[in-house]
């Protein structure tokens, strides 16, 4: 056998390793955070949320996550990405939340002026201590315009239970939930709190 | 009886110069066997178009630039396209140069709307085609106007957006100016509303740009722009000095809100009408500023990366997914 038919059969085997390896494949997380049951008497004040702002890479649709061993450092996953902008599903949570208080909420799609504007700034969208007890943590900052400025900060976190995209996304939904109720419970009660993670 | 020697030679000399002759045939003439037609079109831009860039009609390959010359009295390019004899255009058909990403080399696209003669202009226009004349005395096609690619159409809207915000600016001036001096509630009124228009249109503008340059959107056509530039083959646009622009209208941007904002703090509104209008403006401008921001934002980015490693468009950026919860002890 001569160097050239070894050559040939090399890069032949090489090529076909090459289109042999899979693609990789994206998977998409979509996240329906449950909105809470609007409650039997609700506050007839009106609330416009304005469109949540993004911090970073918070608002971006490949997942975030921080390695437990350097939690410092913000990573982007491969092949996980987020059907919709962090920002909108905590947006339509807001609104659900509110709603659920509130008698008149209305989503910036509508962009009607109100004398009581929600504005949200998304800070944290991540999964922290990747690696060892991992949680998705969710954290907003939130400023309410009107005869009293209110402003104030939420961050909420959940275990995620397994590695797959359903146990992450699960989480995530439980973290937005709970932020999202928690500020609509300060909202109704006028006083807005800071809660860290 | 057999063939003298003689004879021979002139028969195999015979046929050696016929299969030359056929080779010929077969390699230099561009369309041997008549299986193609010829169609001529006209392009304001032939920019990356050649002959043998290919010809597609549907998706599928069906001919290829056989000519580019540019015609001195109208300084269009007559362009000759070779395609299969089958191809009919209908009652309104067109050509024009797309590209099936920003990544990929410009082809020549043949569009053929199923619409008469008569509903054809509104159907070309709606399917983004501004026509050329076509050439006269040949079976010729109309051609469109060639669109800007995505990074020119950002900078066409930073400039729009700068001018636009210029106006709001004056308006804004204007009627804080009638309002402190206590003018008439109609005037006002008109002036809230026409300022009203106004910020939507910049409103607008400055969703088009965050949406064409949010990464993962428009930001390959960006990267690739940048490529081109550091390798001095195409494009004169300055990103720095174009975001330096995007900045400057989000700065008056800001100060139109903070102008509005303390308009409607003093409550030096006229009508209930007024501090209505006066509320959307607000909002809308916030919106805007949160837009420009933001694409602001991934053109700062992008010209980052681009300038740390001109080759960052072709490769990307290296990602990890994260690992199971639990895996590390």
């Amino acid at each position: 056998m001569t160097v050239r038919s070894i050559l040939v059969a090399a890069m032949l085997l090489l090529g076909g390793c090459a289109a042999v390896k899979p693609a990789e494949q994206p998977i998409t997380l979509r996240l329906v955070p449950a909105a809470p049951p609007p409650l039997p008497s609700l506050l007839p004040a009106a609330l416009a949320v304005a469109p949540v702002q993004a911090r970073g890479l918070a608002g971006a649709l490949r997942y975030d996550y921080v390695d437990a061993s350097a939690p410092a450092e913000i990573r982007q996953a491969k092949t996980l990405f987020w059907e919709e902008p962090p920002t909108r599903v905590v947006e339509h949570a807001l609104v659900g939340a509110l709603r659920s208080r509130f008698a008149t909420v209305t989503g910036p799609e509508l962009g009607q002026p109100s004398a009581r504007r929600v504005v949200v700034e998304l800070d944290r969208f991540e999964e922290t201590g990747a690696g060892g007890a991992a949680r998705a943590t969710v954290a907003f900052a939130v400023s309410v315009s009107g005869t009293n400025l209110l402003t104030g900060g939420y961050c909420a976190s959940a275990p995620i239970d397994g590695a797959s995209g359903t146990a992450r996304a699960r989480a995530f939904e439980a973290a937005i939930g709970a932020a999202t109720i928690a500020f609509a419970q300060d909202m109704a009660s006028g006083r807005l709190s800071t809660l860290g993670c | 009886m057999a063939p003298t020697a003689d004879r021979q030679l002139h028969w195999g000399i015979a046929t050696a110069i016929t299969a030359l002759v056929i080779i010929l045939l077969l390699a230099f003439v561009p369309d041997p066997l008549f299986r193609q037609t010829l169609l001529a079109t006209r392009f304001d831009d032939v920019e990356s178009v050649a002959p043998g860039v290919a010809v597609y009609f549907r998706g599928a390959e069906i001919g290829a630039v056989r000519s580019v010359t540019l015609d001195p009295a109208t300084r269009l390019f007559d362009v000759g396209l070779a395609v299969r004899r089958d191809w009919r255009p209908s009652a309104c058909s067109f050509a024009r140069i797309t590209a099936t990403n920003p990544l990929a080399p410009p082809r020549v696209e043949l569009v053929a709307l199923e619409t008469d003669a008569r509903a054809c202009p509104a159907a070309r226009v709606a399917a983004s085609c501004d026509p050329l004349a076509p050439r006269r005395g040949v079976p010729a096609i109309e051609g469109c106007r060639r669109g800007p690619d995505l990074f020119a159409a950002a900078a066409a809207a930073v400039g729009e957006a700068a001018a636009v915000a210029r106006t709001a600016n004056q308006m804004a001036t204007q009627l804080a100016g009638m309002m402190t001096a206590g003018g008439s509630g109609g005037g006002t009124l008109a002036m809230a509303r026409d300022s009203m228009a106004t910020v939507a249109a910049l409103r607008g503008i400055s969703e088009r740009l965050d949406a064409g340059l949010l990464p993962g959107h428009g930001d390959i056509a960006l990267t690739l722009s940048n490529v081109r530039r550091a390798s001095g083959q195409a494009g004169n646009f300055d990103v720095a000095s174009l975001n330096a622009t995007m900045r400057e209208v989000q700065a008056m941007v800001a100060q139109n809100q903070a102008n509005v904002t303390g308009l409607l703090a003093e409550g030096r509104t006229t009508t209930a009408e007024t501090r209505t209008l006066l509320e959307t403006i607000s909002t809308s401008l916030a919106t805007t500023s949160a837009n420009l921001s933001r694409a602001s934002d991934s053109m700062g980015r992008l010209t980052e990366r681009m300038a740390a490693d001109p080759s960052y468009a072709l490769h990307g950026s290296k990602f990890v997914d994260p690992p199971a919860p639990g895996a590390k002890p």
